[in-house]
């Protein structure tokens, strides 16, 4: 049955080809934000190491293999599938920390803005007699 | 340097209360010198055009709501940069009584405490006010908990009717915790050096509106508020270095 196992043979790239193929669709529209300067490069930064880590495990097959065997997951790619969460899980931590920090500035900016409005007026204030 | 005491008044929609407290506070002024300041938490009431009718009264208006803590660390930062040695935190619910204001500053004047608590539970309870159940068994956690990480004495730990020295100014300027901060602003102080004094006071209860923190919330708070502790108990001090102007202004 030569037709059974050449569908057995594209079957058993197809995931490989998705992997790449989003892969390269996340690494393209990144590339395409940041020109537009719609993405800053220093957030664009960990965005490229996880896609090009992604288009690495979908072409270099033996290297998930390894790695699914290293974590004894006996289907690989639920291993891809871990490391996707994971990456996931890393860049929510990622946006947190960021959050955070636009949080702590906006309202320094606040405080510093009431401050200064309070200021002019007074001295508007100490101006007319 | 300002030798006036800054009466530090978050406010976050107070139009029921602030007047009387404002009436409270000017009449007490002659008393003793001071500045009041009230900051305007981004209240959406009539509260800031109550205060802009006082013109001995200093009106900040914050352009949205930051919450108590970054409203009375605006204070903080008012009082830094005009040079006031002593800051008073000071509710404007009407809880706090303005003829209490001496006893609160009296130990930083004497140079024996860098913040000043006025404590609820230093005294037998006279009529004052009491809180439900629920909120004595969080205070009660807090006043061992907070007393046991800084290693101080403080059984108000909830009490916002605080007062600073020019360092403490200095050091809540740079970092005020967020969200519900007395009992955590308590472990920063102690954690960053800071000498604690409690003194006991007689709260009223609030003229107007009512707790920030009800009902199924308050476990909520009490949850936050823990969490808040323990990593603040974790942190390392922050670098606050003394300045000259910091010694109580006696030069």
């Amino acid at each position: 049955m030569p037709m059974k196992t050449f569908v057995d043979l594209i079957q058993s790239y197809m995931l490989q080809y998705f992997a790449l193929i989003s892969s390269l669709f996340v690494l393209g529209t990144i590339i395409f934000l940041v020109r537009r300067r719609q993405i800053l490069e220093r957030y664009s930064v960990i965005w490229f190491l996880f896609g090009i880590a992604f288009i690495i495990l979908a072409v270099w097959k033996k290297l998930l293999h390894g790695l699914a065997a290293f974590l004894g997951i006996h289907y690989p790619p639920a291993a891809l599938f871990l490391l996707l969460w994971f990456s996931i899980f890393v860049l929510l931590i990622y946006y947190s920390v960021i959050l955070s920090r636009l949080s702590e500035d906006r309202i320094r900016l606040a405080q510093e803005l009431a401050l200064l409005k309070q200021h002019l007026k007074a001295m508007e204030s100490e101006k007319q007699p | 340097m300002n030798d006036k005491i800054l009466v530090v008044v978050p406010a976050y929609n107070e139009e029921m209360a602030i007047r009387q407290t404002l009436e409270e506070l000017l009449s007490f002024r002659g008393q003793t010198p001071m500045d009041i300041i009230v900051i305007d938490d981004g209240s959406v009431d009539s509260t800031a055009e109550i205060v802009s009718q006082y013109p001995d009264i200093i009106l900040i208006s914050l352009p949205f709501n930051l919450g108590i803590g970054g409203a009375v660390q605006t204070g903080f930062l008012y009082a830094l940069e005009h040079g006031y040695q002593i800051a008073v935190q000071f509710d404007a619910d009407g809880q706090h009584n303005p003829q209490d204001i001496p006893l609160l500053v009296a130990p930083i004047l004497q140079h024996e405490a860098d913040v000043v608590i006025g404590s609820r539970f230093l005294q037998p309870r006279d009529g004052s006010y009491l809180s439900s159940p629920l909120r004595r068994a969080g205070i009660f956690i807090f006043k061992y908990l907070n007393s046991f990480i800084v290693r101080q004495r403080v059984t108000d730990n909830t009490s916002g009717f605080r007062a600073f020295n020019r360092s403490a100014i200095r050091l809540l300027a740079r970092y005020y915790p967020h969200d519900y901060p007395e009992p955590e602003a308590v472990v920063f102080l102690g954690k960053n050096g800071m000498r604690i004094r409690e003194v006991p006071v007689v709260m009223r209860p609030r003229r107007a509106g009512h707790s920030s923190i009800l009902g199924g919330r308050a476990v909520f708070y009490m949850l936050k508020v823990l969490v808040a502790l323990i990593f603040a108990a974790l942190r390392p001090p922050i670098a606050n270095p003394t300045y000259d102007d910091d010694k109580g202004g006696q030069a």
